[in-house]
């Protein structure tokens, strides 16, 4: 990494400035937490690829206008999540590329139990997630998936600290309904 | 929600797997920028020129120095007016306890200690409840806007009895003790952190760092009973209000508004329980009043960046309302009151408050709530029961006559909750600076009447 971009904002200024290595250097810094962040956000690695694509993309057009307020990571993960929520609101008509005729293949890999009650406890997880209202489910996803720091979601939400600490207590009491709910259900 | 069971969601929705990105996408990424980067408008925040810099360094300059030395005068007014209430000593406590005669033998500490409340007051005689008519006339044609449409509880078996009673007078503000909200029981640090190293040694590397922000959440440090005693909650509303800014609704935490404005008090005993019920401060429809129970613990002074220890440990609030009495009530503030605390510290001082609609005709004896407070002495070991009931003739016959602590947490309360909605709350404002003119040294009443006389917008 060059010494210069250290800053954030002298990265940013490169950008700016038409640099395409400091964008190739942004990327290279933010790709994967953000693809993590919207693969936990989907549950579909290969969905989660699109979108991170999708949300660069989309990144590039709206630079001019990033007023650099917020870490460049916080502005990013907004732009996902929007572009997420565009994706699962959108109506799809999907087919599946895949043979009908070719045969299930069992992963026989040891553990494999433990990793499909990790897959379903993280899709039950998220299910709950996306059931909260608007506000909290941001909140929620930006703070645990996203890692952003308290902060840095009041910033861009333009709430206090304790607004954002309220809303997140908000959403625990409705998950913990939620999740009580489906066990029941279960 | 209690603490285990939040403590157990934040660990599930911290744990979740990181995973890795799959091989070419940094490529398809980056094949996507564009070969042009539109360089745009340097927005403003990056475009100062020189001048503007030093314009803007000036300014900040020449503020700085106004404000300290504004801050300069104002310490030395606040350090009189401290040292003369240092020498002021607060009347004694609104309520009166009485120790049920113990059945067991003197040399057998009895296992469970019932402490019932006498409510008799010393100042006025009892008087009958108004006929609600007269009690509406008393207020004026605004609505409060107040009452959720909450069905009452079926109300359960009260252990103690009392006299009716009339309310009390206002006692001088006692120096109000800062609560030390924000350090954690020392049990919950003890568990949080075993937590932590249990998870830190479960999880790989990748998952860490996702639970490095968990900790950061700190939801732990500033709620008792799960009411939020966020001693930020005030002054940055404050701050939003004398800038010109309406708070955003959900950035205004009620309930730490209202711990605000009730403020700090230590009990005698280890743990107290002060209960009260008035009419609502502004009119409204129907027969409103406020129920309010604050939980006060003893004063133990405790050096400096050391852990403040615990006087009672599994405390457990139960909360009956009479439906009988109560056509409906709801909580004010965001989150239910939580009925367990592990640990209560010392130097803790809770209030919360309840919104009651009461049916007409209600008579002095008519119970309207009870509220009981269990927990095991730290000192003793022995297990505790403050019990407070109260009866329509505990119900303060006007506004005026409630306890001074009551109707700045109550007024605290309605002035939260208009910080919600559109502008409003002039009657707030005029109330409360009644209050402050009663009582100029009491700072929590000038700074609500302040705040409420901003809020309104110039609003009469």
């Amino acid at each position: 990494m060059p010494a210069a971009w250290a800053d954030e904002r002298t990265l940013l200024d490169a950008i700016r400035r038409g640099d395409r290595a400091a964008a190739e250097e942004l990327v290279d810094r933010t790709y994967a937490a953000l693809f993590a962040s919207v693969c936990q956000l989907c549950g579909d690695r290969d969905v989660a690829a699109d979108l991170t694509q999708e949300t660069f993309r989309k990144a590039w057009v709206a630079l001019p206008n990033f007023d650099g307020r917020s870490q460049l990571f916080t502005w990013l993960y907004r732009i996902a999540y929007t572009t997420f929520l565009n994706q699962i609101r959108r109506p799809r008509h999907l087919e599946s590329l895949d043979d009908p005729d070719a045969a299930d293949v069992q992963d026989e890999h040891p553990g494999a139990d433990d990793v499909l009650a990790e897959q379903q406890e993280a899709a039950r997880l998220r299910t709950a997630v996306m059931q909260l209202p608007e506000d909290l489910r941001f909140t929620v996803t930006a703070h645990f998936w996203g890692g952003l720091p308290i902060k840095e979601i009041a910033e861009i939400e333009k709430l206090t600290t304790v607004g954002i600490r309220k809303r997140l207590h908000r959403a625990f009491s409705i998950l913990e309904v939620l999740l009580q709910e489906e066990e029941v259900t279960e | 929600m209690n603490s285990k069971r939040r403590a157990e969601l934040q660990r599930r929705l911290s744990m979740g797997a990181v995973p890795r990105p799959p091989a070419g996408l940094a490529e398809r990424i980056k094949a996507d920028i564009p070969k042009y980067l539109d360089a745009g408008p340097v927005p403003q925040r990056f475009a100062w020129g020189t001048t503007m810099r030093i314009a803007a360094t000036l300014i900040t300059l020449a503020t700085t120095a106004l404000v300290t030395m504004e801050l300069l005068q104002t310490d030395r007014k606040g350090a009189v007016q401290n040292s003369a209430s240092k020498y002021e000593r607060p009347t004694p406590a609104v309520l009166r306890y009485r120790t049920q005669p113990a059945t067991q033998t003197a040399s057998m500490p009895p296992a469970e200690t019932e402490v019932s409340l006498d409510i008799a007051q010393e100042l006025p005689a009892p008087a009958p409840v108004a006929p609600p008519q007269e009690r509406r006339a008393e207020a004026a044609n605004v609505s409060s806007g107040l009452i959720a449409a909450t069905e009452a509880a079926p109300m359960q078996v009260a252990d103690a009895t009392l006299g009716a009673a009339a309310p009390a007078p206002p006692p001088p503000p006692p120096p109000m003790v800062a609560a030390p909200a924000s350090a954690p029981p020392p049990a919950r640090a003890v568990a949080a952190e075993r937590a932590s190293s249990e998870l830190l040694e479960e999880l790989p590397i990748g998952r860490i760092v996702t639970q490095a922000y968990a900790t950061e959440l700190d939801l732990e440090q500033r709620d008792v009973f799960g009411i939020s005693l966020d001693p930020t909650a005030f002054p940055t509303i404050r701050t939003a209000i004398e800038s010109g800014t309406r708070p955003a609704p959900d950035s205004v935490d009620v309930e730490a508004l209202v711990n605000y404005f009730a403020g700090a008090q230590s009990s005698r005993r280890d743990v107290g329980l002060e209960v009260e019920v008035s009419p609502a401060p502004i009119a409204a429809e129907g027969d409103v009043a406020l129920l309010r129970f604050t939980v006060d613990t003893a004063k133990l002074a405790v050096p400096a960046r050391a852990s403040v220890p615990p006087v009672a440990r599994d405390a457990h609030l139960h909360i009956d309302i009479d439906t009988n009495a109560v056509a409906s009530f709801r909580r004010i503030g965001d989150s239910g009151t939580e009925e367990s605390e592990e640990a209560l510290l010392y130097n803790t001082s809770v209030t919360g408050l309840y919104e009651l609609k009461l049916k007409p005709n209600l008579r002095s004896s008519q119970r309207i709530a009870t509220v009981r407070l269990q927990y095991v002495s730290v000192t003793s070991g022995r297990k505790q029961t403050l019990t407070r009931v109260i009866r329509g003739g505990d119900l303060a016959e006007t506004w005026d006559r409630a306890s001074r602590r009551h109707r700045l947490a109550a007024l605290g309360a309605v002035w939260s909750e208009t910080l919600r909605g559109p502008k409003g709350g002039v009657e707030i404002a005029q109330r409360a600076e009644e209050l402050a003119t009663q009582n100029p040294q009491d700072s929590r009443a000038r700074e609500l009447a302040a705040a409420a006389t901003l809020s309104t917008g110039g609003e009469r």
